[in-house]
């Protein structure tokens, strides 16, 4: 049974890769650009959720919990302060925006908080508990239920609510959206709002594993934009998917194969399996954008 | 009967091309106006400029008793405009009720802090809507398809499906781009039906531009004719039928 911790570990790694993934496919649903600084925004409310815990004493899932609204103001802050301005012109400017941003939250950190690392405390026991016989990590556990939980809710945001429904209208239609009284300039400040709440929620689930310092989401940027893009950019259940299949693979390749190429293995089937499906693993076609 | 709209010395142009050529035009309160004239006479650019899709070189235009020019795209539903287009212009990958129920975004609004936080004011107003689109899709005898992806269903399918949600939005003027347009007979006359139960029954004020002859014929109270953007008839279906310049603008084209 040594499968089942290292599949549990892989799902946790996907799971941190599956928020960030997730980010970056609704700011490109309303945006219509990849953000570059969507780790950086993690980075940063990671920052803040710290220096908010050592200042209050708050209990750190009371922070964990709270990390989703500052990521919202953060990212919806941006938006409006950043974005608009240049979004009427081409994407292309909107692009360098974001790249700018990568490096303003990068500087800022270092300016505010220096560059050494800082220890995150831990959100679940550290003690492994037996599961049919396998010592599971109960990180690894929270990690997921909790990535779980979060996609339920957006699940049902998008599907099953009206405002999920109307973001999902003005992406396919922004035109027509706007002519039935949708307000798409909210929408788009919505959308990074949401997305910036996701990556602040993964910087702080994965702060624990590793340290609290400006590098802590370089690689896992990379990695959420890979495995979205394996499962489908297009779709946010593909998107997900692709990033939690992507962290399988990696414990796997890691543990059998050899742990110092697991990084390239996982590009390099990305790379082979976009040869032979180009809209993503779990995307039905490759669409035109209205 | 007041006038619902006043459109006065129109223009636009598209790089010398005049599309729109100083239109003037008025259409009565709860009256069905037919838009007629031969292809690429002008008569999409007319409804973009009335529903602000893109902005005349000049002209005035009042539209219920507002200065419509000045109004952003978004304002006009809860002014009471609505519109449908020529090509289709819905959500593609949303189902056919969820695109109806769009229709009503301007008009039942709980606010967006609101929608987000699932209040109980956004869970009323979201089963309204949901009612509201359900009727109208009943209205128009689209019950079976209300949860189809919208860009699977046939044309004319769309079409009705896009006049439903620009229904719903209850507009007190309506703009239709070809409605008929990938229609058979039957569904034509049953939508002529519609258009005049619509301006009789609930008031609504229609402008229609529509190349079936027979649906412009039966279904409008006036017409009037563009040719390379210029106003070249105007009058009641018997007038316009025995118009000379008329028959003349259409044998030009080689259409009946
Ligand atoms: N965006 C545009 N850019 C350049 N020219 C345009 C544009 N839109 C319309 N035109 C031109 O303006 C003229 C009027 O076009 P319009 O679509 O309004 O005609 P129409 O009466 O709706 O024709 P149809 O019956 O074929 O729909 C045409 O010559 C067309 O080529
Ligand atoms: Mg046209």
């Amino acid at each position: 049974m040594n499968w089942l911790p290292l599949l549990l570990s892989g799902l946790a790694v996907g799971s941190i890769y599956a928020l960030i993934g997730l980010s970056l496919v609704i700011i490109n649903k309303a945006t219509h650009v990849v953000n570059f600084a969507q780790g950086e925004i993690g980075m940063f409310g990671t920052f803040i959720a710290l220096s908010v815990l050592s200042a209050t004493g708050l209990p750190v899932f009371v922070v964990l919990v709270l990390s989703f609204p500052i990521g919202f103001l953060i990212g919806a802050l941006l938006e409006i302060v950043f974005i608009k301005p240049v979004a009427s012109g081409p994407p292309l400017n909107v692009l360098i925006v974001t790249l700018g941003l990568f490096f303003m939250f990068n500087s800022l950190a270092g300016i505010i908080w220096g560059f050494d690392p800082y220890r995150f405390p831990a959100l679940f026991p550290t003690a492994p508990i037996a599961v049919g016989g396998a010592a599971v990590s109960p990180t690894s556990l929270g990690i997921i239920v909790i990535t779980l939980l979060v996609m339920a809710a957006l699940y049902v945001f998008f599907e099953h609510t009206r405002y999920g429904t109307a973001m999902r209208a003005a992406s396919m239609n922004p035109f027509a959206a706007r002519l039935m009284g949708i307000r798409v300039g909210v929408v788009a400040t919505v959308s990074w709002g949401l997305a910036a709440g996701l990556s602040v929620m993964s910087g702080i689930l994965i702060a624990p594993l590793t340290f609290v310092d400006q590098q802590m989401m370089l690689a896992i940027i990379l990695k959420g934009f890979a495995g979205a893009i394996l499962g489908g950019f297009a779709s946010l259940p593909g998107a997900a998917i692709g990033c939690l299949l992507l962290g399988v693979m990696e414990a796997f390749v890691g543990a059998y194969v050899d742990n110092t190429i697991k990084d390239s293995f996982a590009f390099v089937l990305i790379i082979v399996v976009l040869m032979v499906r180009p809209q993503g693993l779990f995307t039905k076609a490759l669409k035109r954008k209205v | 009967m007041p006038d619902a709209l006043a459109v006065q010395g129109l223009s636009m142009s598209f790089s010398g091309l005049k599309a729109v050529d100083d239109l003037s035009f008025r259409v009565a309160q709860g009256s069905v106006c037919g838009l007629i004239g031969p292809n690429g006479a002008g008569k999409s650019t007319i409804l973009n400029c009335l529903t602000r899709i893109t902005t005349p070189d000049a002209g005035h235009v009042e539209a219920l008793g507002f200065d419509l020019l000045a109004e952003p795209i978004h304002r006009l539903p809860e002014r009471g405009v609505m519109r449908t287009f020529q090509n289709l212009e819905l959500f593609t990958d949303l189902s056919a009720v969820d695109n109806v129920a769009m229709g009503c975004a301007a008009r039942l609004r709980a606010g967006w802090t609101a929608e987000l936080l699932g209040l109980p004011a956004s869970r009323r107003a979201t089963r309204a809507a949901y009612a509201t689109a359900d009727a109208a899709l009943a209205e128009l005898g689209l019950s079976e398809i209300r949860d189809r992806r919208v860009a699977d269903l046939p044309f004319g399918t769309q079409k009705q499906v896009e006049l439903a949600r620009a229904l719903v939005a209850e507009p007190r003027l309506l703009m239709m781009d070809e409605p008929a347009a990938g229609m058979n007979h039957t569904e034509s006359t049953e939508l002529g039906r519609v258009i005049r139960r619509l301006g009789a029954e609930h008031g609504i004020t229609i402008l229609l531009v529509e190349h079936d002859m027979g649906l412009v014929m039966s279904a409008c109270d006036r017409i009037i004719v563009v040719v390379q953007g210029r106003l070249i008839a105007e009058g009641t279906p018997q007038e316009i039928r025995a118009n000379h310049k008329v028959i003349e603008a259409y044998l030009g084209e080689g259409e009946a």
